[in-house]
């Protein structure tokens, strides 16, 4: 189901966003190849989402450009872009005890006219998304009854079912335990591997520094640096979030990790 | 095949089609047999069998065909049209207590309909503009409701029961306005105000009709925009549902499809919520199965709920909003015990 041929970019180009008189962005600027795991990294309050919503199109900036795959998101119709790029937020609830399988088939919405009907093509989506995620077992179980890894799984399937080229996830790891985290991290990896452009929020740097390629750091609603995972240094953890650091590294791997010890001096 | 439990095939089942066909000819039957003249059911054969002739002097004939038939058919569209117009509304707002009833779009549209009595609008114009005019005054009420419950697409359930409250009393005392000013017709707006099926015509149901099916068409075509809405209008967004445009739809539709009847009958309580609800326990909360079948049942809810009307204390008889309140208000009260334990 990759989409292998498609240009998958990500191109953020001098965006301002504003919300209710506040400036909450200023003036980001990057990209982001095809292909690859972006994690994007900040304080609380620094624009992440707000960022994250404005590449999905659900927000649209006061100035600036976003272009996804060569396309303008903002002037989309809006099946043609859901079927190029999809957000997963942090937390759902549903209002209706629909099924993990047909929350996952809402997936599928853009890609039909019809009122009631369900291809095969539809079907079998959805079933490779429930697959992937490792929900087959939880098809019939109503959503309201899941826990909260679970729901989030459900979701990240309803996002695989729409076989977008770009995928946004916030916070994806949120209120998982940590074998629940690492299946969710894998999952990310394989959609990757299988030629998706995936861009996620994450609390966890370590998480970050493991798993993403690319690692965009904010704060305020600024840019304020991007750097591979072997570049992490005591200098921009102190940057962002104000904490002095060492940097280790994975005697095992070829992994960084950072061990906050103190807060900065201001 | 397991992947095709949600198909439409494994819904609409054969023994599902057999047993909602044999409840709405039931219905159809009871209703149309049962009254103050009781018609047995061999010369209600004879009776539908003739054909609308009503000069041949059978009293039964007559009552048929001028005065239970085209009733029993209203009493189908109205509660057709409020099971449907229940269960959008519900979706849209993401909340199992929205009715047309409860949050003032009857009452609404019942405003509009007695503006154009009151000022003539049904005798110039005829009969068809009663509920466009109802359309005007529902559409009015579930733009407020809306406006003032839903914000970042989020409905809390106080707001919205108060604001349905709010808007209910306005119109109620706008009514009442009207009765002062129209004393020789109070007793006319006072049957608007109850909900009674008992003004049914040929006429009525002709005008009702096109209305009914109008909106509930259009509101069925938004069965998986409405299933999206389930989590949240940004979670609709990135499936690809153009929120703004099928919310303003199911707004526009919800309130023709509630105005289509209610300009004839009045409000009729609770049907709308109700209805939704014990099918949505039957059959799950999916839109493309939860619309049609609302429909049906609703029908046959109203059609039995109004032979219970018409004979409980025959020859008298009790409004059928009477009825539908006497059941609903208790079920209204239950579910709201059950969403507070929940914690919406």
């Amino acid at each position: 189901m990759g989409k292998s041929n498609a240009a998958a970019t990500i191109w953020v180009n001098g965006v301002w966003f504003a919300y209710d008189g506040n400036q909450i962005l200023h003036d980001i600027s990057f990209e982001i190849p095809r292909g690859t795991f972006s994690a994007l990294l900040g304080p609380n309050g620094a624009g992440k989402s707000t960022l994250l919503k404005v590449i999905s199109g659900y927000l649209e900036p006061q100035r600036g450009q976003v272009l996804v795959c060569n396309q303008q998101v903002h002037s989309m119709k809006d099946k043609d872009r859901s079927r190029l790029i999809t957000y997963v937020a942090p937390e759902y609830r549903s209002a209706f005890e629909f099924t993990v399988e047909e929350a996952v088939l809402m997936g599928r919405i853009a890609y039909s006219d019809s009122v009631v009907a369900q291809s095969q093509r539809d079907l079998k989506a959805a079933e490779h998304a429930m697959a992937a995620t490792k929900i087959l077992h939880l098809r019939h179980r109503p959503v309201t009854s899941l826990s909260s890894g679970e729901q989030q799984r459900v979701q990240i399937a309803r996002a695989i079912c729409q076989d977008p080229a770009v995928l946004l996830l916030d916070e994806p790891t949120a209120h998982l335990d940590m074998s629940f985290e690492i299946e969710i991290m894998e999952i990310l990896t394989q959609l990757v591997r299988e030629g998706r452009t995936v861009l996620a929020i994450f609390h966890d740097v370590n998480l970050a520094l493991r798993y993403a390629s690319t690692l965009f750091f904010m704060k305020q609603g600024r840019f304020v640096e991007s750097i591979r995972p072997r570049e992490i240094s005591p200098e921009i953890i102190e940057k962002v979030y104000g904490a002095k650091s060492r940097i280790i590294a994975d005697p095992h791997a070829d992994i960084r990790y950072v061990v906050p010890y103190s807060i900065a001096k201001p | 095949m397991e992947a095709n439990r949600n198909g439409f095939k494994a819904k609409f089942s054969p023994l599902f089609l057999t047993v909602s066909g044999a409840v709405f000819i039931i219905s159809m039957l009871l209703g149309l047999s049962l009254g103050s003249v009781p018609i047995p059911l061999k010369d209600l054969a004879k009776a539908l069998l003739a054909g609308p002739v009503t000069d041949d002097g059978e009293t039964g004939h007559i009552i048929l065909w001028t005065l239970r038939f085209p009733r029993v058919l209203m009493a189908f569209i109205e509660g057709a049209s409020l099971g449907v117009a229940g269960a959008a509304m519900q979706g849209l707002f993401r909340n199992p207590m929205a009715d047309p009833y409860v949050l003032g779009v009857s009452s609404g549209a019942s405003l509009g309909a007695v503006l154009g009595i009151v000022f003539g609008a049904g005798r110039v114009l005829g009969l068809w503009s009663l509920p466009v005019l109802a359309f005007f005054g529902a559409f009015a009420s579930t733009g407020v409701v809306y406006l003032l419950s839903t914000k970042n697409g989020r409905t809390d359930t106080w707001t919205l029961l108060l604001s349905g409250i709010a808007v209910s009393s306005l119109v109620s005392s706008l009514i009442a306005f009207l009765m002062v000013f129209f004393r020789q017709r109070v007793e006319e707006i006072v049957f608007w105000t109850m909900g009674g099926l008992s003004r049914s015509s040929w006429k009525a149901v002709g005008s009702a009709l096109p209305y009914a099916a109008i909106g509930m068409g259009v509101l069925w075509a938004q069965s998986k925009a409405l299933n999206a809405f389930s989590f949240g209008e940004e979670a609709a967004f990135h499936m690809g549902v153009s929120v703004e445009k099928v919310k303003r739809r199911i707004l526009w539709a919800s309130s023709l499809t509630t105005a289509s009847c209610v300009a004839f009958t009045g409000p009729v309580g609770f049907v709308g919520l109700i209805v939704p609800h014990v099918v949505r326990m039957i059959m799950g909360p999916d839109h493309r199965w939860l619309i049609p079948v609302s429909a049906l049942a609703g029908g046959n809810t109203l059609v039995l709920a109004d032979l219970l009307a018409r004979t409980m204390v025959s020859p008298l008889e009790i409004p059928v909003g009477v009825i539908t309140s006497l059941f609903g208000a208790p079920f209204f009260l239950y579910l709201l015990v059950k969403v507070r334990k929940r914690g919406i």
